[in-house]
């Protein structure tokens, strides 16, 4: 097909695509416009039936419990994935160590004050975010990537996470495997403490608004948080030990 | 809508289009970064802050960060190839 030929096909179908859209945009709710029953039942269960001032965490975790199990097995399998895939490609190391050996920093001495500056503070706002899941915005998920988010500035700052070849594993591995069984688990304790699957009332009441409160909404935010932290940090960790370690040693 | 949720539609698109319209592997991660954040202000601007808290751990950091290692990866490879 020459040039102009393709050009025309794309014209038509860029005029056809155009027109449709309009019509589609035409017939849309005005902006800002709300007509679903579901959000509604659930602002109004969420405080009195639940305890849980953030309603969108009661959502995730109470009213669609089992999606949320799903979505965390999501990133436990990709973690999984990278490290099946990945492991076997590791390398031999360059050469092995020899006494004398001095380990030369990659980074310089404003990144590394940079990182050491940055990492108390996002490991901070990360629990913060993983505690206060069920009252305020946050939960498990966003402080687990924080987390690891925490992790990956220690190493861009030039911290080292070599793995040794005969590969112990990493304590990332234990806390991601840790935190998704933990979920499960939670879940099981709903069903044999309040007769359904991730039912979350068999924790207790609590105040609205306290860190103790809601449920086992918290505990459930706690699994996720630990399940999605050390899922990333596996990924993350299984792609660094295949290059960005570059500090191999250096002789003196 | 208000102004500030009408800007940041456009800066959204800007910054979607800048990403889509570079070339260049490494420099599309880094906009990958800002078209992250800028999706997370959107979220907060239309009164969503849970979905912008994820958003800001996932398209600001988790992504970026997931493609500079694998480009890092493919440039390994690439390097170990020459020099065999």
């Amino acid at each position: 097909m020459t040039r102009s030929a393709r050009m025309v096909v794309f014209a038509v179908s860029a005029a056809g695509l155009a027109t449709l859209m309009a019509v589609a945009f035409a017939g849309l709710p005005s902006f800002g416009d709300y007509s679903g029953r579901y959000g509604r039942i659930i602002a109004q269960i969420a405080i009195p039936d639940r305890a849980a001032t953030n309603a969108v965490t009661f959502t995730a975790f109470d009213v669609r419990g089992v999606d949320t199990m799903v979505e965390e097995f999501i990133v436990f399998a990709a973690a999984i994935a990278a490290v099946a895939l990945l492991r076997h490609l590791r390398g031999e190391p360059e050469r092995e160590a020899r006494p004398g050996d001095v380990l030369r920093p990659l980074t310089s001495p404003a990144v590394r004050v940079m990182g050491a500056a940055l990492v108390g503070p996002t490991v901070v706002i990360a629990l913060n975010l993983v505690a206060h899941g069920a009252i305020t915005p946050g939960g498990g998920f966003q402080g687990g990537v924080v987390l690891a988010a925490g992790a990956v500035i220690l190493v861009a700052a030039g911290g080292r996470v070599r793995l040794p070849p005969d590969e112990p594993p990493l304590l990332a591995e234990i806390v991601h495997g840790a935190g998704a069984a933990g979920f499960v688990l939670l879940g099981l304790a709903g069903l044999v403490f309040a007769g359904a699957f991730l039912d979350t009332t068999w924790a207790g009441h609590g105040t609205p608004g306290m860190l103790l409160s809601a449920g086992s909404i918290p505990l459930l935010n706690v699994a996720t948080g630990l399940e999605v932290s050390g899922a990333l940090i596996v990924i993350a960790a299984e792609f660094l030990e295949q290059e960005m370690l570059a500090m191999e040693p250096e002789s003196s | 809508m208000t102004a500030v949720q009408a800007v940041l539609l456009v800066l959204v698109a800007a910054a979607g289009s800048l990403v889509a319209l570079t070339r260049d592997p490494l420099r599309q991660a880094m906009l990958t970064g800002v078209f992250g954040i800028s999706l997370a202000l959107l979220f907060l601007a239309f009164q969503a802050p849970d979905v912008a808290l994820s958003q800001i751990g996932v398209g600001g950091v988790a992504l970026p960060v997931m493609i500079l290692l694998a480009l890092a990866e493919v440039r390994a490879h690439e390097r170990k190839r020459d020099d065999e």
